[in-house]
């Protein structure tokens, strides 16, 4: 059973941090990008054949190229990769075009890519995919469940310091610009923004925050195939956003939560549907009925976007509290 | 009545254009919307563009904002070619737009409409965000100070925290003149502040107008509302269908024909 709870535990939190990263990109700066599980398949192969080490080493795996780098520099350089490949992803796509465009050109991208890797099986092994991923903290010398629980730990960590990286940038004068070009584009050129470079911006941070889940994953459960990466995981993710409510950090980890639960124990499903292929199409169908059920009658989601408020004076905690309880005492 | 200090018509100034507009043209598809119009406005004056609906107003603001490149011809604004520049370079010179319809930013509230104007804020950046709210926190508070006044000028000050989407139409009028001072403007377009607002928000507006003029910001008034136009401007451009028709202080554009057949016979 513990077994089980590091599984669910490690997707949540994974789901949770790919979630923050696109909510950058499509909750607070309005950019629909249907590529994110792309940077999430790039962080993982990035990581993977950082760790794997040199292909003739590895058996009948094939793949372009490989090193074997200790734990953090795989997570770090997959980052990196994933914040360049967003930038030259918005490139193609965001630079000229109006958005319903761009959502389709990254569609598009998505699919090819997809298709890319699984057609060159000399790249990253194509369909079969990339395992025996080594996993990261080898020297520890932890019995497995420890060993797990670790695991778990250390991505928990990483998942705080992604929400800090988010708090600080959402709760900033940038997250403010990054809000108004999603509210009107116009608006904000005419007042001086450059546009572009705010959603480069954003491809760059959320791509790198999509890779860092997607290196985590592969480290975690050790194998990476095509397969795994296809479009609808990107809506899996819009749904965690729509669904915990677009602009909310607290709302989208929640999103997150119930997108991967559903996937997780959608399982228990099975001995009353039967058709284990029914299962995965149940899933899907229920996260888009969820998805439009959301919305029409909750289109801000289960925690909307918080209004902002502004105090000049610096107020701490404290004599609020004093204040607090003066008021109370006379009242 | 309120005073309103109304300068004398005369000659165009005699010093350098703050924005000249030369033989501008915009086509669109076959609509001919801006054809070969040229004007100038000095620093610190107010210069009415009038005309039917249609008359490529609108338009003419979108080519010298730098939202739509124009066909042919050149916009010049403080010594700077603006239709070769990027879109945003007009507002970072200090020539800042406003729009006929829908300019606010509807989910932000009134405070962060204002914030988002200010010109290369601290913590703009992705490394200043990082830095966290200690680092920019001052020069935030000092610009949500100025905010406060400007809204309090324009009697908004208890809409702060109101998200914009929510205002009424003349309110959303007054929140973007007050988003486009906060960008610290040499010039603003402005595309008929007063259009759907009630009288006495009508006269609040034209009172800021008048103001900044003192202020020394130039401005350039597209209004139906030719009292307001009247009392504001030195001098107006009459357009119709795309073309400059007449230019000159109001009385002598009222009395010429040709203007008044393109306003009654196009009126709807
Ligand atoms: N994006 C566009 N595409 C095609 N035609 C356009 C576009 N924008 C404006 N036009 C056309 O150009 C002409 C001028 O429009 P514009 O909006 O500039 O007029 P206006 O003087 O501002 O009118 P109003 O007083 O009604 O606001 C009109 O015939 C309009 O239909
Ligand atoms: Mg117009």
């Amino acid at each position: 059973m513990s077994y089980y709870f590091t599984v669910m535990a490690m997707y949540i939190l994974i789901g949770i941090i790919a979630a923050w990263g696109l909510n950058l990109q499509f909750g607070e700066t309005g950019v629909l990008n249907f590529a994110y599980v792309l940077f999430v398949a790039a962080g993982a192969y990035t990581t993977a054949v950082l760790t794997l080490g040199h292909p003739s080493a590895s058996g009948t795996q094939q793949y372009f190229w490989g090193a074997h780098l200790p734990f953090p520099i795989p997570w770090i350089v997959s980052m990196a990769v994933g914040a360049v490949l967003g930038v030259a992803v918005g490139l193609v796509s965001l630079r000229r075009l109006r958005g319903d465009y761009q959502a389709m050109v990254m569609l598009v991208v998505s699919l090819i890519a997809t298709y890319l890797v699984s057609a060159n099986v000399g790249f990253l092994n194509g369909e079969t995919g990339l395992a025996l991923i080594p996993q990261p903290f080898g020297n520890l010398h932890l019995s497995e469940l420890n060993y797990r629980w670790f695991f778990v730990a250390v991505t928990a960590v990483v998942t705080l310091l992604v929400f800090e990286v988010m708090r600080r940038i959402t709760g900033s004068p940038l997250g403010r610009v990054l809000r108004a070009v999603r509210e009107n584009e116009a608006a904000a050129v005419a007042l001086g923004t450059n546009v572009v470079k705010m959603r480069l911006l954003t491809m760059a941070v959320g791509g790198a925050v999509a890779a860092l889940s997607g290196a985590i994953e592969v480290q975690f459960i050790g194998a990476w195939a095509p397969a795994g990466w296809t479009y609808p995981e990107t809506f899996g993710l819009f749904a965690a956003v729509l669904v915990g409510g677009r602009g909310n950090l607290g709302g989208v980890a929640l999103g997150a939560f119930l997108v991967q639960g559903l996937f997780l124990e959608g399982t228990v499903l099975l001995p009353s549907i039967g058709n284990p292929d029914l299962v995965g199409a149940v899933q899907w169908i229920t996260m888009g009925v969820m998805i439009m059920l959301f919305m029409w009658f909750r289109p801000r989601g289960v925690l909307p976007e918080r209004r902002r408020r502004f105090t000049t004076e610096a107020r701490t905690r404290l004599p609020l509290l004093l204040v607090r309880a003066q008021r109370d005492a006379r009242g | 009545m309120t005073e309103i200090d109304r300068p004398t018509a005369g000659a165009p100034s005699r010093t350098a254009p703050l924005l000249a507009v030369d033989d501008v043209s915009v086509a669109f598809g076959g609509v001919r919307a801006v054809d070969h119009l040229s004007f100038d406005v000095a620093p610190g004056s107010i210069v009415g563009l009038i005309g039917p609906n249609g008359a490529g107003k609108s338009t003419a603001l979108k080519v010298i904002g730098g939202e739509v490149k124009p066909t042919s011809g050149r916009v010049r604004f403080d010594g700077a070619d603006l239709v070769g520049a990027a879109p945003y370079e007009a507002a970072r010179r200090g020539l800042v737009r406003t729009f006929q319809l829908g300019g606010e930013f509807a989910r932000l509230t009134v405070m962060e409409n204002l914030l988002v104007a200010v010109p290369g804020q601290k913590g703009e950046t992705l490394l200043g965000a990082l830095a966290g709210r200690r680092w920019w926190r001052a020069s935030q508070d000092a610009e949500v100070r100025k905010a406060r006044d400007i809204l309090g000028g324009l009697q908004l000050r208890d809409k702060e925290d109101a998200y914009a989407g929510d205002l009424s139409g003349g309110q959303r009028k007054l929140v973007e003149i007050a988003r486009a001072l906060m960008a610290r403007p040499k010039m603003l377009l402005l595309d008929e502040p007063m259009a759907g607002v009630n009288r006495s928000l009508a006269r609040r507006i034209e009172e800021t107008l008048a103001r900044l003029r003192s202020d020394g910001i130039a401005l350039l008034l597209v209004e139906h509302e030719l009292g307001s136009v009247e009392r504001l401007c030195e001098r107006v451009v009459v357009m119709a269908n795309g073309s400059k028709i007449a230019e000159g202080d109001m009385t002598e554009v009222r009395s010429r024909d040709d203007v008044l057949s393109a306003y009654l016979g196009r009126r709807k």
